[in-house]
């Protein structure tokens, strides 16, 4: 087979969840391995990730999207190297969650901390870029069956 | 796609191990490559808040009152002098954040003149620890006063030291002289006349002080 549906989705997910995860593995490592506190001049980053809402059970949240971006990314790397499609639908379905995570912390910076933060916006970025090709791959693939 | 060939895919897979190893490997280098100018910070002056033991290991450290990173690291220079206090010098130098901190350099003078009559330490425990009452108010220079009358300052001497030329100097200079030396956040220390990255925590802060103290 030399062509398999979905390529073009498939490379446009491939690249934006890598961004994704260049972004989240920055904050991850800067969380673990950057320097302690300060006040620098972008009082918003600094609020935003030393909140209590930027770790989920003692794991930060970064780090956390680092894990799901490369998930993701693996997933459509194999789907294009296999051609499996459930590979490609299992990272489809996975972008929800990914997207459902975006809009819970939109609205903690935007009405809890009052706060933003220009890596977090970043990671919104991808991770409904990624929903939006996800989604299609599921609507398209919903109706391929269907038709 | 790429599976047309089995090394194909090999080299598919290769090349993605390859990227995200080298991705990785260069955050980490990005993140811990220092990259602020290190110092050399300036020397003890006559005009320095200092304390602890002289012609000794010094701790520089340049801070805005209205800091929350610098309140945090408040307690740990206190108990850091409690023990060490004896072998090291402490020196506290301004550089209030004014564009993201409107009472900082206020906060800054409140202490320069309780300085003034013998209590900057004494003012500088208590903005530190008074810290969340006093960030957000506008009329912050009020409850500095009410901090000056408790500590049974003379309240007229010490509004007239706040706005007084000499105290914004002071603070002035040492703003940059922090500039000079690298400082672009606070807090930032020099232990021994070179920056050090902000240790996490007590612990980290203390093994640093003892390495420099052993040498």
């Amino acid at each position: 087979m030399s062509s398999i549906p979905y390529k073009r989705t498939s490379w446009f997910m491939l690249v934006v969840s890598f961004l994704g995860f260049l972004d989240a593995t920055y904050l991850a490592v800067k969380y673990y391995l950057g320097e302690g506190l300060t006040c620098g001049f972008f009082k918003g980053c600094e609020e935003v990730t030393t909140s209590v809402y930027s770790e989920i059970m003692g794991v930060p949240v970064s780090l956390l999207g680092s894990i799901y971006y490369i998930s993701v990314f693996f997933f459509v790397a194999y789907y294009l190297d296999s051609g499996k499609r459930s590979s490609l639908v299992l990272a489809s379905y996975a972008t929800i969650t990914g997207f459902t995570m975006t809009l819970y912390f939109l609205y903690i910076q935007a009405f809890v901390l009052q706060a933003f933060c220009v890596y977090c916006l970043a990671s919104a970025l991808t991770s409904t870029l990624l929903f939006i090709a996800g989604a299609g791959v599921l609507w398209r693939s919903k109706r391929m069956r269907e038709g | 796609m790429t599976s047309h060939t089995a090394s194909g895919s090999r080299m598919f897979w290769a090349g993605i191990i390859l990227l995200i190893v080298l991705t990785v490997f260069g955050i980490v280098m990005l993140v811990t490559y220092d990259s602020t100018p290190n110092g050399p910070v300036a020397d003890i002056s006559e005009g320095d808040w200092t304390k602890g033991a002289k012609g000794s290991l010094v701790l520089v450290e340049y801070s805005d009152f209205q800091c929350p990173a610098c309140a945090s690291y408040y307690p740990l220079v206190k108990q850091l002098m409690v023990e060490y206090g004896m072998r090291v010098q402490f020196v506290y130098r301004h550089f209030p954040l004014s564009q993201i901190h409107p009472n900082a350099a206020s906060a800054a003078y409140a202490a320069d003149a309780a300085g003034k009559q013998g209590k900057f330490w004494s003012m500088h425990d208590i903005l530190f620890e008074q810290q969340k009452e006093w960030s957000a108010r506008t009329d912050a220079p009020a409850l500095f006063e009410q901090y000056a009358t408790g500590l049974g300052l003379d309240l007229e001497k010490f509004k007239k030291d706040m706005q007084s030329e000499e105290v914004k100097k002071h603070v002035n200079d040492n703003v940059e002289s922090g500039e000079k030396a690298g400082v672009d956040s606070t807090p930032s220390f020099y232990l021994d006349g070179k920056k050090i990255q902000n240790p996490r925590g007590y612990a980290e802060f203390k093994a640093l002080v003892s390495s420099a103290l052993s040498k």
